[in-house]
């Protein structure tokens, strides 16, 4: 195989290593060069299944259900020879391994390999790591000739570079995977959170941290920056953060503040606080974009705590749930009495029992405990505004 | 150079994009296939500067600091030549660009290419977009022979490779940073979490979970489970998991829920709270890990306000700051008179004076409204925290 034909294959190998629906192509281009039919690519991770892949192509899709229900793994011939014959990066043609004839009695033979029209095969147990591996193998019809000794030669150049095609996919996966998941649990934060890199600008932002934004109200994200109407406080908040981006990169020791910052509306003003991040020598090499956390806090925001959760960590009554929300709303006992329609001697005999729920002695002393309590306010999908839309 | 050394070469070339420290190794290779000396690889990422490369080999220390002190980019004689006579995507020899005598009277030449021993260049330099570029180039010194056309073939042959690697390099890195990142976030936070995959087994924990789970007082954390020192909570924690896991897969559209944890110390139960993670239909081919959340939460934990949240925010006095900071710490009226040696009169008015920066008007608004704002941030500080403990 000249360098014009192998480059290519190369090419698409490495493509294919960080965007996986490139495989296919890899695949057809590699049972060409060996003009095989059937090419088969799997790679497990044991520990991580969801970052498992496994790809056929020019493989009927009747029998690859068949192989899925029956022939998987444990149950796959030619894994099992494998297994048993190879080490990692061998390359083998199928007929070393088991003789045309001892083939021809297996279950496998019969019911995939013979009706998909493959028997003959070159391939190899590209990586063994425990616990998992990767193979990758091409097919051709029995009705033809095996493969040659020049063909296992091709497939012999092309594993240490599915080698580290494979490598190169576990490490992005898993990076990714892990990313996405600390991602989601911000998003579920009901905490306001922006991370700034060292450019100030936002390299994240919460659904919550969002909401506030997009109230359009002397505090806006636009063109991936954070922008305060007031101008004073847009350079305060500038200095601020430039501190604070100082300190994360160990060139200050600025610990971070806080500011007020003034509503178009006249509302109460918004509280940004500003914290550095506490970066780890270990990522000298490969620092963090995110130098500065910014913590949003709109205090005319009506905080609603969740009532099953209420109930199920104090067992309180739907009446002592409805008190506390009302409390925690910032509502005083005589409003909640008007409101509720309902006598002041009740209410505090319903406020006596919550305190003894939650052994608190005071409204101040609940009052701080919900405040504190992470996960007790409602959030995007809790039981009472729970999206059913989000299942479709 | 045969058509194996070259293969070679471009397996050096994508080890590097999984390891960047390998870079140094396909350098001397490359450098030894083409009898070279120095060599040099730059990948330029101005929209990212961290994710950029600069790699040199064979140039003492001495040298390449004069040269990156006075002959970097717009003063390098190669790059203003490249950029002028060059198109985009050429492969270049030095001597089809300036002759060995002109080069003889650059100053670049006789203070960095002559000490060592360069002066000869076979390379590419290469702009992908306006703010990237990557630069890869071999030299010779100019008293030995100079390249020679084949060797530009060859190093074209390895462009395309070295740029694949910076490709893969560069998103590999991105996702690395905003993993970092976001980690890194969850672990300052003050709320106590930990994610769990859907088979309920731990895949992150921020530290201050790890606290809690350190104190080993009813809740601990075996292998990558999380276990309840009394049986029937661990048993109401599996539940909880279950539930929410089974929702996060959209099998189920149980939201969750809370329960109170026995402590064998005897202190006031710890709380937590599962709910299921919220699962973007976006990634339906890369869904994340996490299927469940834990956030953990220990009443008996004395929170303190940071001193300068509370001037910045509120323009409190330091009298005030100090009286709000022991309200909030659970102390009653009676008990910080008591501390502070004060009369209760005192007191009142500086709480007055709270009331009225705060919008407030009674001491437990005003705790609502410390813990729903900055009291969620508490303790982030850490220098400050760490200057009042002492």
């Amino acid at each position: 195989m000249t360098s014009a034909q192998l480059f290519p294959l190369i090419n698409k190998i490495y493509d294919a290593a960080m965007t996986p629906t490139l495989w296919d192509e890899f695949m057809l281009t590699a049972s060409d060069a060996v003009k095989g039919s059937t090419t088969v690519l799997i790679f497990h991770d044991f520990d991580n299944p969801s970052i498992g892949l496994t790809r056929f192509s020019r493989f009927p899709p009747d029998l690859l259900k068949k192989y899925y229900e029956q022939f998987f793994l444990e149950d796959d011939l030619w894994y099992q020879l494998m297994v048993t014959h190879c080490r990692s990066g061998d390359v083998f043609i199928g007929s070393e391994l088991i003789d045309g004839h001892d083939l021809r009695q297996t279950t496998m033979y019969n019911e995939l390999l013979k009706p998909g029209d493959t028997g003959y095969l070159v391939g190899s147990l590209v990586s063994e790591f425990s616990p998992g591996g990767a193979t990758f193998s091409i097919s051709r019809s029995m009705k033809k000739q095996n493969f040659s000794s020049q063909e296992k030669q091709i497939i012999r150049t092309l594993v240490p570079h599915l080698q580290r095609a494979f490598l190169l996919h576990q490490q992005y996966q898993l990076s990714q995977k892990a990313r996405l998941s600390v991602e989601e649990a911000l998003h579920q934060s009901q905490t306001a959170l922006l991370l700034l890199n060292d450019r100030r600008e936002v390299m994240f932002i919460n659904r919550k941290a969002e909401q506030l934004v997009q109230q359009n109200d002397g505090l806006t994200c636009t063109s991936n920056m954070l922008q305060i109407a007031d101008l004073s406080q847009s350079q305060s908040f500038q200095a601020l953060v430039h501190e604070v981006i100082s300190t994360s990169k160990q060139q200050g020791t600025h610990p971070g503040g806080a500011m007020r910052v003034n509503r178009s509306s006249g509302k109460t003003p918004y509280q940004v606080m500003v914290t550095p991040l506490n970066l780890q020598s270990e990522h000298t090499q490969l620092a963090p974009h995110a130098a500065a956390c910014v913590f949003l806090h709109d205090p005319e925001d009506v905080v609603m705590l969740s009532e099953t959760i209420l109930h199920e960590l104090y067992q309180l009554t739907p009446a002592e749930t409805r008190l506390t929300q009302w409390l925690f709303a910032g509502k005083t006992l005589s409003e909640i009495c008007t409101i509720q329609d309902v006598k002041i001697s009740t209410i505090r005999s319903q406020l006596r029992s919550i305190f003894e729920k939650t052994q608190t002695d005071n409204q101040s002393a609940l009052m701080r405990l919900l405040g504190q309590s992470p996960g007790i306010m409602k959030r995007f999908s809790q039981p009472d505004e729970y999206d059913e839309s989000s299942l479709r | 150079m045969k058509s194996v050394q070259l293969h070679t070469l471009i397996g050096h070339i994508y080890d590097a994009a999984l390891d960047p420290s390998l870079w140094e190794d396909f350098m001397v290779a490359a450098s030894d296939a083409f009898n070279g000396r120095t060599s040099a690889l730059i990948f330029h990422n101005l929209d990212d500067p961290s994710t950029s490369l600069t790699r040199y080999i064979r140039i003492s220390p001495e040298n390449l600091r004069r040269y990156q002190e006075e002959f970097f980019l717009e003063n390098d004689l190669w790059y203003c030549l490249v950029k002028a006579q060059c198109q985009p995507g050429d492969i270049f020899r030095g001597s089809e660009l300036i002759t060995d005598q002109d080069i003889k009277k650059t100053a670049m030449f006789n203070e960095v290419l002559k000490p060592a021993e360069a002066g000869y260049i076979v390379g590419f330099d290469l702009e992908q977009t306006a703010t990237k570029a990557a630069v890869f180039s071999v030299h010779r010194p100019i008293k030995g022979p100079d390249f020679t056309r084949q060797d530009k073939t060859y190093i074209a042959a390895l462009a395309p490779h070295i740029q694949r690697a910076f490709f893969l390099h560069e998103r590999y890195i991105t996702v690395q940073h905003t993993q970092l990142s976001v980690q890194e976030a969850l672990h300052q936070s003050q709320t106590a979490v930990i994610l769990l995959d859907d088979r309920a087994k731990i895949l992150f924990i921020n530290n201050k979970a790890e606290n809690i789970l350190q104190q080993d007082d009813g809740l601990s954390c075996h292998g990558k489970e999380i276990h309840c020192s009394e049986a029937s909570d661990t048993t109401t924690l599996d539940a909880l998991a279950q539930r929410s896991i089974i929702t996060a897969k959209k099998k189920g559209i149980h939201p969750g829920g809370a329960m109170r944890v026995h402590r064998p110390s005897g202190k006031k139960h710890f709380q937590l709270v599962v709910s299921p993670l919220n699962l973007r239909s976006g990634h339906t081919q890369l869904a994340p890990e996490a299927a469940a959340c834990i956030f953990l939460h220990d009443p008996e934990e004395e929170v303190l306000l940071p001193e300068t949240i509370l001037h910045e925010l509120y323009q409190f006095t330091t009298a005030e700051t100090r009286l709000v900071r022991l309200l909030f710490s659970g102390k009653t009226l009676d008990e910080i008179c008591r501390i502070q040696g004060v009369k209760i009169s005192t007191l009142r008015t500086q709480i007055r004076s709270i009331f009225e920066k705060t919008h407030t008007n009674t001491q437990s608004d005003l705790l609502r409204v410390l813990s729903q704002g900055p009291g969620k941030i508490n303790g982030m500080l850490k220098e400050e925290n760490g200057k009042n403990s002492s």
